[in-house]
């Protein structure tokens, strides 16, 4: 529906200005206004163009220097749509500019969500998966399928989300987050992202157990036993375990030190540490 | 070390750079950790440091502008200290971690300043003075990362050799507690995604994607697929079967409905 209308020149123009601005969307972020202050630098070519009245124009960028916090892989999206509404009231349609701010507030939220759980669960997980066993043999090549993996996704979203909410509108991004669409791109990442973290704690996490002495002229491999109950029970349980002291509210810090404390502990144990068995 | 400290510092220069000017992943410490190692001429050594490190920083992710830990500083200097005084992954572990952990202070130093500058921002506008209001966003992002090179030069300049001496000083049973400590970090670091994506709907496929591994032994490109799959099947059923329902319900949504489609489409 959005490929019927055309941008102006002047229009792409304008976008190509926004978008690579919006890049620094984080550099001055803080605590009052988070990354207020840099959201109206990226509007502000376009609200220069926009607005030929001077006083409007500072109006304006006042109005964007407002708190504003979101992913910003998909800052793009909610940018689009404050260049359209601030378009129609420069061409002077009755916009009052709470609405403008109220978008913005709006969406920032969801967009966050989905943003650092897509971003930081799924997509990274993804491309460190891919590009860490290259890694770990010494190949350059790792490193580059992961800037890859992750970057052509997240450029192709900044460019793309900006102009669809352009030229869309706040009221298509509405109805999609009325009908649901977006819960439903949230949970689909989620589930991408969990089904990773849950094959990725079977191949990164390692404990392995050298423990091993004879019982009765009879070899007793400590490992191997726990393998035949079930393939990396320990460090299953050990993320498991983790996690539930993370969801009781522990210091990430605190649980790191528990962890090296309990890595010595089996080291002086003489349960690992020591050469593996064959 | 003059000449070494400036390479990390140049690295970490670049890579915050590039973490303010458009979030690209190279602050990430598997990218940071091989850069240093080309240029300090340990191209290999770091490629598998930055593995190494990269998992035990795995789970520290920023959400909502706020971070636990500084993995680039960490990183970039873990690398070069265990580089510079030939020893191996597990010694850049046991210093990136807590270099990690202190740089964060350094970061809230900043943000701190940047929150003091705020009003001078709005003065700019009152002053309709808009070339400032740009002067001062971009010499943020500029002057952030050289702040933030110029730590890991000290780092390197000031601390090697206290370092050196501190390693020297180790007995051998701390490297090998090192090693199994190093083996189990990782763990923390999923139970942090973890606390991010758990929901008791989706928790069986955390099981089902250990056992893909565990027991299919698939490589994670393919478990990648086939998350895609499931993820994609599931939620078009129940975006589908949310339509239907709100259709019958006779509201208004044959327009959102044909707009639905259009946006898979386009």
């Amino acid at each position: 529906m959005y490929k019927d209308k055309a941008l102006s020149a002047d229009e792409s123009k304008m976008l190509t200005s926004v978008f690579w601005r919006q890049h620094l969307l984080v550099a001055g972020i803080n605590h009052v206004r988070m990354q207020g202050l840099a959201y109206a630098w990226i509007l502000k070519n376009a609200l220069k163009k926009l607005y030929t009245n001077e006083a409007d124009y500072y109006a304006a960028m006042k109005r964007h220097t407002q708190f504003f916090n979101t992913a910003p892989q998909l800052g793009t999206f909610i940018m689009g749509l404050s260049l359209s509404m601030e378009k129609e009231k420069a061409e002077g349609k009755d916009i009052d500019d709470d609405a403008i701010n109220a978008v913005k507030v709006g969406l920032m939220g969801p967009f966050a969500g989905i943003g650092d759980s897509f971003f930081q669960g799924t997509l990274r997980i993804i491309a460190t998966g891919v590009g860490l066993g290259l890694s770990q043999a010494g190949n350059i090549l790792g490193i580059v399928l992961f800037s890859l993996i992750y970057s052509v996704p997240m450029v192709w979203l900044r460019y793309y989300g900006l102009k669809l909410s352009y030229m869309l509108g706040s009221k298509y991004l509405q109805e999609a987050m009325e009908s649901g669409l977006l819960k439903v791109i949230t949970k689909g990442a989620s589930i991408l992202g969990i089904i990773m973290v849950g094959a990725m704690t079977f191949q990164m996490v390692s404990f392995p157990i050298s423990f091993q002495a004879k019982i009765g002229g009879v070899d007793f491999v400590l490992q191997k036993v726990l393998d035949s109950i079930c393939l990396g029970i320990l460090p299953l349980s050990i993320t498991l375990f983790c996690y539930w002291l993370l969801k009781k509210q522990a210091n990430p810090a605190y649980v790191l030190i528990g962890l090296i404390v309990f890595a010595y502990s089996t080291v002086f144990a003489g349960l690992t540490g020591g050469p593996m068995p064959k | 070390m003059v000449v070494e400290g400036l390479l990390v510092g140049l690295v970490v220069f670049f890579v915050k750079f590039c973490e303010w000017w458009g979030n690209w992943p190279f602050s990430r410490p598997l990218v940071v950790a091989a850069l240093v190692g080309i240029l300090l001429g340990h191209p290999t050594e770091g490629i598998i440091m930055g593995a190494s490190l990269e998992l035990v920083f795995l789970g520290v992710i920023s959400i909502g502008g706020s971070v636990p830990s500084e993995p680039p500083v960490g990183a970039a200097l873990g690398t070069a200290y265990a580089i510079l005084l030939h020893q191996g992954a597990e010694v850049s572990i046991a210093l990136a971690v807590p270099i990690g952990m202190l740089a964060v202070l350094y970061y809230q130093a900043l943000k701190l300043v940047i929150t003091a500058m705020v009003p001078l921002f709005d003065k700019f506008l009152d002053k309709r003075q808009d070339g400032f209001y740009s002067a001062g966003i971009i010499a943020i992002a500029i002057i952030q990362p050289v702040l933030y090179g110029l730590l890991a030069f000290l780092g390197i300049v000031l601390g090697t050799d206290a370092i050196q001496a501190v390693l020297k000083a180790v007995p051998p049973y701390v490297m090998q507690g090192l090693m199994v400590s190093a083996g189990i970090i990782p763990a923390l670091g999923f139970a942090m995604l973890l606390k991010v994506l758990w929901n008791r709907e989706i928790v069986p496929f955390f099981f089902l994607g250990f056992v893909l591994a565990a027991y299919l032994k698939l490589p994670i490109i393919a478990i990648a697929i086939i998350g895609t799959c499931i993820a994609m099947y599931i939620c078009m059923n129940e975006h589908n079967s949310g339509t239907k329902i709100k259709a019958n319900q006779g509201t208004a949504v044959t327009n959102s409905a044909s707009g639905k489609e259009d946006f898979f489409n386009v």
